[in-house]
């Protein structure tokens, strides 16, 4: 009896004829022995026969036409009906999906936009392949940038202005004439009037020039430099050199930079400025000079009536009897004492800027080879290969992370929509049961 | 076309139920591929029939048992450049048949839910079937009778079980057949054949029981 669960199990395989000989024959064995497996088997058969009786059904009429008519139809518009199946939905999610990322994009991330914007050639590449929307980003990104620039630009002729305008406050109020505001003074606006009494003073020029250098050999010609200006009778006001850290890799040769800012009589400023061009190569050099001559007029004139003040209340304080008098007038002239010093000192750091130009040089140290031809060096260019390689690497990283944080901002709204979708989906599927 | 459809069914018909040689049909499927619908057209002739018995009998009903056949068709059809001839095209578009009615049976499920079937006696292991004997009038009566009761049961029967019963018992398909078919290894086919009779049983005779119950409240 036990063994009959393992026969029962078999005998649908019997049925079929699906047993090894062996098999069978123990089946069959047991099955003589066996009264519920023979019920069993019995059962099985004629259910299986009953099966079996249930005849084929001729399909309808209809069926025929009813396929042939949909594969025709089907035929037809195969590609295009696969297209929109296959290409059309994908499509339409994710040019959503491009327009919500752009959306998230610019609503709350107008920092990444910039940093794709300027990503010099990336963003411009990519916008085509993006579609539309994207290529809205791009542009509004690129708006954005100008916009910046133009707010850079307008900020920075604001400073101009402010200048001007300090430098205005100045020659009314003449009382701060002493700190700031000497240089942008220079633009200050004048008068056909103001010209004219210009022209019959000495004019006050302040000359200045940058130069950068290269040179082969930083210490003699950094020397040189400051050498320049003693022999020109001007001096050095600073000057400091260092090594060019992020240039020096393992086992290459450490390179020099350094500036110096030096003085020469304004007589000399030419000639020095050429002899010190003449120790390397010259990379960028430029002069500028600021015409001070009617600021200066100013501060003359104020100093002078100022000291006609000062002589005054000297002689009202010699006939003063009363010592509150006294007291009164010395005030007054300790004040205008003052004046007179501020404005006097003004005017010699005025004059020192004139007698003296002042040129800054920068000099950069550069390897021979750079003007001689060279034979490789493997380690060297390995190296290099190396940090480029971390550059990049280090750049798509920027990317991705960029990237990353993008999908981040996009994925609340993605969700929704995604939410929104299913939702829909299901009522469509309700509708149509 | 009309004339080829007839010679085609004739052929079958004589040829039994692989249909016509195995070198001309593969020559049909490959003008198929070609997108020769009128070559996949006399495929259709060939195998609706069986196709659409199969939905019949999944379905329990003409009109879906008509809507699967076209839907399995078209599927084939599209899909025929992705036929490898790995198995015999009969084989394959009944694979598509059987995928196409459980899809949409699921699909059904899901949606409204039928009546669960409670297996409330599983252990019942005897009781008489059916009463085979002469060939009386009455026999006849009763075995039509037997025959919507199978149907019936079959019907009831889950998704995996009915595709079995219908495939091995109704349409007579070899064990190999199944297994390609279904995409299964013979030893799930044969256990999972012992199951379905296992649970055909099971079902008629609950159904047996009923009646029983029906008629001794008649009386």
């Amino acid at each position: 009896m036990e063994n009959c669960k393992e026969f029962r199990e078999q005998l649908s395989l019997y049925i079929d004829g699906m047993l090894t000989q062996q098999e069978s024959r123990l089946l069959e064995e047991h099955i003589e022995e066996c009264k519920d497996c023979r019920e069993e088997l019995s059962m099985l058969r004629e259910m299986v026969a009953s099966c079996q009786g249930l005849e084929e059904k001729e399909p309808p009429e209809y069926l025929y036409p009813m396929i042939a008519s949909s594969l025709r139809r089907s035929g037809k518009g195969k590609w295009t009906s696969s297209l929109r199946k296959k290409w059309l939905k994908p499509g339409l999610v994710s040019v959503a999906a491009v327009l919500l990322v752009a959306v998230a994009v610019k609503g709350i991330m107008p920092d990444i936009q910039k940093q794709l914007a300027t990503q010099d050639m990336a963003a411009p590449k990519a916008a085509p392949e993006a579609e539309a929307p994207a290529a809205d980003t791009y542009s509004e990104a690129q708006n954005r940038e100008f916009s910046l620039k133009m707010m850079e630009e307008s900020g920075r002729s604001g400073m101009a202005g402010a200048g001007i305008a300090g430098a205005e406050m100045d020659m009314s109020e003449a009382e701060m004439a002493s700190d700031g505001g000497t240089f942008s003074v220079a633009q200050a606006p004048a008068t056909a009037g103001d010209e004219l009494i210009a022209a019959q003073h000495d004019r006050k020029i302040i000359k200045n020039a940058d130069i950068s250098l290269e040179v082969q050999d930083f210490k003699n010609q950094f020397d040189a430099v400051q050498r320049m200006a003693e022999e020109a009778g001007g001096y050095v006001e600073s000057s400091r050199s260092y090594i060019r850290k992020h240039a020096a890799a393992e086992g290459e040769r450490e390179f020099m930079e350094g500036e110096a800012v030096i003085r020469v009589p304004s007589t000399e400023f030419g000639g020095c400025l050429d002899r010190i061009a003449a120790l390397g190569k010259v990379t960028n050099r430029s002069t500028y000079g600021s015409d001070i001559t009617l600021q200066y007029m100013d501060i003359e004139t104020r100093l002078k009536s100022k000291q006609v003040q000062q002589e005054r209340l000297i002689e009202i304080l010699s006939k003063a009897e009363r010592v509150e008098d006294i007291l009164n007038i010395e005030n007054e002239l300790s004040r205008v004492r003052t004046e007179i010093e501020s404005l006097g000192t003004q005017l010699r750091g005025w004059d020192n800027l004139v007698q003296y130009s002042t040129i800054r040089v920068f000099m950069t140290e550069v390897d021979p080879k750079d003007t001689k031809v060279s034979v490789l060096k493997a380690d060297n260019i390995w190296d290099r290969m190396r940090r480029g390689f971390i550059r990049t690497t280090n750049a798509i990283m920027d990317m991705i992370e960029i990237i990353i944080v993008g999908i981040g901002y996009a994925l609340p709204v993605a969700i929704l929509a995604g939410i929104a979708y299913l939702v829909w989906r299901k009522i469509r599927v309700s509708k149509k049961e | 076309m009309e004339l080829n459809g007839e010679m085609l069914r004739q052929n079958k018909r004589m040829s039994g139920k692989g249909g016509i040689t195995m070198s001309a049909e593969l020559e049909l499927v490959e003008r198929s591929k070609g997108g020769d619908l009128a070559a996949f057209e006399e495929l259709v002739v060939m195998y609706q029939k069986q196709i659409y018995n199969l939905g019949y009998r999944m379905m329990g009903n003409e009109e879906d048992a008509c809507d699967m056949a076209q839907e399995a068709f078209l599927k084939a059809f599209k899909s025929i450049r992705k036929f490898t001839g790995r198995s015999s095209f009969g084989t394959w578009v009944y694979r598509i048949a059987v995928n196409v009615c459980i899809d949409e049976l699921r699909k059904r499920k899901r949606v409204k839910l039928y009546p669960v079937v409670h297996n409330d006696n599983p252990e019942n292991g005897g009781g008489k079937l059916i009463t085979d004997t002469g060939d009386l009038p009455e026999d006849r009566i009763e075995r039509r009778e037997t025959r919507e009761q199978v149907q019936r049961a079959i019907n009831r029967l889950a998704e995996e079980h009915r595709v079995i019963i219908i495939l091995r018992d109704i349409q007579g398909k070899s064990y190999q057949e199944i297994a390609d078919i279904l995409n299964l290894n013979i030893g799930t086919v044969k256990s999972r054949i012992s199951r379905a009779r296992q649970s055909l049983k099971e079902e008629l005779l609950r159904q047996e029981e009923l009646k029983s119950e029906e008629n001794v409240k008649v009386v």
